[in-house]
């Protein structure tokens, strides 16, 4: 008998429910084409603040969506769920883990800008990088390698299937951003996350209209 | 010797639990033991039973001491959310392991 794994399926379809209104890819989407205007450099810019004040405010509006979309569109009409202690030690596990991979990478980007600011150490060190080509390579896959696995743990932890083909976008976009210097991959890789987060969303809206008053209130 | 055997082993069908037995209360027992509590929205989306006959079931639940019902206000709006008593846990459990004792002597 497969009781054990029923109830197992059961929990995660249950969980999955809540990753159907297509919202945390139109957010990640909406995160990306943010993260575009920062990768617009060109040194003759005259209001460097000016372009990462529209960046932020992307974000912003990218959380507002996502946060006014799940608490007036999706929470009635999916109904509200809690979920068991599994669920709650797996969230906290995951928020462990992605503070480990913060503090990794923050250890890694002041090791790599300590190493630029002094050539000399890492000439001593024996990894100065003589090739400027093989050191955009190396900053290219650190920078996929960044992105990548944190979305896919985050997709892991979460039973978010989607995440893996949007951790394998965002490493591909920033491995191409950084190797090709053409921010240009960013966009389609925003475009690509986001456009299948609206069509779900709009399927969303058709399979679950607003519940009666009487289920809304019983 | 093989008599009294079958005997105690259709005694078993004897203690299978009627109100967790009916399959839309099965459903709803099974989803709400592998949750910790949701509200009538998300039963009636999860089981695609309407609700009156989710009303009906859960009222039945409620009347054996297998359900709570927890109510409380999100701002201004009422908000409902149904978990099972530990009564009701144990309701469940047991039926799993009296059907597995009764199917699992079954010849295929």
């Amino acid at each position: 008998m497969s009781e054990t794994l029923d109830l197992k399926a059961i929990e995660k379809r249950a969980f999955r429910a809540t990753h159907q209104d297509g919202l945390w890819d139109i957010y990640i989407g909406g995160v990306v084409l943010s993260m575009t205007l920062l990768a617009y450099s060109t040194d003759s810019e005259a209001f460097p603040f000016m372009r990462f004040g529209i960046y932020l405010l992307g974000l912003g509006a990218s959380w507002l969506i996502f946060w006014a979309g799940k608490k007036f569109i999706t929470a009635p009409r999916l109904g509200q769920v809690k979920f068991g202690p599994q669920r709650k030690r797996r969230k906290r596990t995951l928020a462990t883990v992605l503070v480990g991979i913060v503090l990794l990478q923050a250890i890694i980007v002041a090791w790599t800008i300590l190493l630029w600011a002094n050539p000399a150490w890492a000439t001593r060190l024996g990894i100065a990088g003589s090739d400027p080509d093989i050191e955009r390579l190396l900053v290219a896959t650190v920078g996929a390698l960044f992105v990548g696995p944190s979305m896919v743990i985050l997709a892991y932890f979460n039973d978010f299937s989607r995440g893996y083909y949007i951790a394998f976008l965002l490493s591909l976009a920033v491995f191409s951003l950084i190797w090709f210097s053409q921010p240009a991959y960013l966009i389609i890789a925003g475009l690509i996350i986001m456009i299948p987060g609206v069509v779900l969303f709009v399927r969303f809206l058709r399979q679950h209209p607003l519940p009666t008053a009487e289920a809304r209130h019983a | 010797m093989l008599e009294s055997s079958a005997n105690r082993e259709l005694a078993n069908f004897a203690e299978i639990d009627r109100l967790v037995h009916e399959p839309a209360r099965l459903m709803l027992m099974a989803l709400l033991y592998v949750i910790d509590s949701a509200d009538f929205t998300f039963l009636m989306n999860q089981t695609g039973m309407t609700w009156g006959n989710l009303s009906a079931h859960m009222s039945k639940l409620e009347e054996a001491g297998y359900l709570e019902v927890e109510k409380s206000f999100k701002g201004k709006r009422p908000n409902t959310m149904l978990r099972l008593t530990p009564q009701g846990r144990t309701a469940f459990q047991t039926y799993r392991q009296t059907m597995k004792q009764v199917l699992d002597g079954l010849p295929e």
